[in-house]
């Protein structure tokens, strides 16, 4: 490489480790400085980031979601759940580290709240029943901001009357307008026994069932709007 | 704004372009020119030189994960 021309170095045209001479360094670092070129690492990371840019999820959540924190998140939570997918499990491990070391243990149970899907169904549950969009985004944004208090996630070997008064005393010490039961797979009877007590025994509230593709399965426990 | 990949890059050329650029290396780490190390302001962490992006915007120096550059973006918008 003896002139000023750079060399075919955009990942995938080749993986030959470079060497550049002290003007094609200069050139590039003047093509930076004029915005021409950017220094990426792995093209996988800047894909995965801009392809959840595009997805639906995404669309839908920017319109109601204004806090730039939780829109980290909500991008962070579709960004595992495609590496989920894709089994791409050391980097799943990696950016939920990263997630924590940025926005704690409560930052990562918001991304895995949208990962495991719940938000986007969240928002299909409640927006017929809700009046206006400042409305809507103002129950997005509690039960983001509340996934720890409101939100519980039901494993298979749950003691269910143990589970009913964790639920219970949630409802009546935190009065969430939308408390939310997810029961994955093997935890969907715990979580159907869990919720007939509820039924049973809590008035003034509504719930609703949302299944996943997976077979999961999300009850919303809505605090009863006007009319109901 | 065409993206290159620091991957394909030696780790002379790293240094050399780092150097170009007003940083400095110290072993696994990039320094700003006064000798401190640069931290991945979204992270709070180092930046190793193996696992850095450099982004537009006064030269912001970055660790490669998707947080990192997700945090880029919505600061600066779909520049890349």
């Amino acid at each position: 490489m003896g002139d000023n021309s750079l060399p075919e170095i955009a990942e995938g045209v080749t993986n030959a480790i470079l060497n550049f001479t002290r003007e094609q360094i200069v050139s590039l670092a003047n093509r930076f400085r004029n915005r021409d070129v950017a220094f990426i690492g792995n093209s996988d990371t800047i894909q995965i980031v801009k392809e959840q840019l595009k997805t639906g999820e995404w669309d839908l959540s920017k319109k109601y979601v204004e806090d730039k924190e939780l829109r980290i998140l909500i991008q962070m939570g579709l960004t595992l759940r495609k590496l989920e997918f894709r089994k791409q499990f050391d980097k799943l491990h990696n950016l939920r580290e990263k997630i924590v070391l940025r926005f704690q243990t409560r930052g990562l149970h918001i991304a895995q709240f949208v990962q495991r899907g719940i938000f986007a169904a969240l928002i299909g549950d409640i927006a017929p029943k809700i009046n206006s969009i400042a409305e809507l985004k103002s129950v997005v944004k509690e039960t983001l901001e509340n996934v720890e208090k409101n939100v519980i996630f039901i494993k298979e070997t749950d003691d269910i009357n143990r589970k009913f008064d964790e639920v219970k005393t949630s409802l009546y010490a935190n009065k969430p307008a939308t408390y939310i039961i997810f029961g994955k797979n093997s935890a969907v009877n715990p979580s159907n026994e869990i919720v007939r007590l509820l039924r049973e025994n809590i008035a003034g509230y509504a719930i609703s069932l949302y299944k996943s593709d997976k077979g999961d399965c999300i009850y919303f426990v809505n605090k009863k709007w006007e009319g109901e | 704004m065409e993206l290159l990949s620091l991957k394909n890059f030696s780790i002379s050329a790293k240094v050399a372009l780092l150097e170009e650029l007003g940083y400095r290396c110290e072993g696994r780490f990039v320094l700003s020119n006064d000798g401190t190390k640069v931290f991945d302001k979204y992270i709070n962490q180092p930046v190793l030189v193996d696992n850095m992006v450099i982004l537009p915007g006064s030269t912001i120096v970055l660790d490669d994960n998707p947080l990192s550059i997700a945090s880029y973006i919505e600061e600066y918008g779909e520049v890349l």
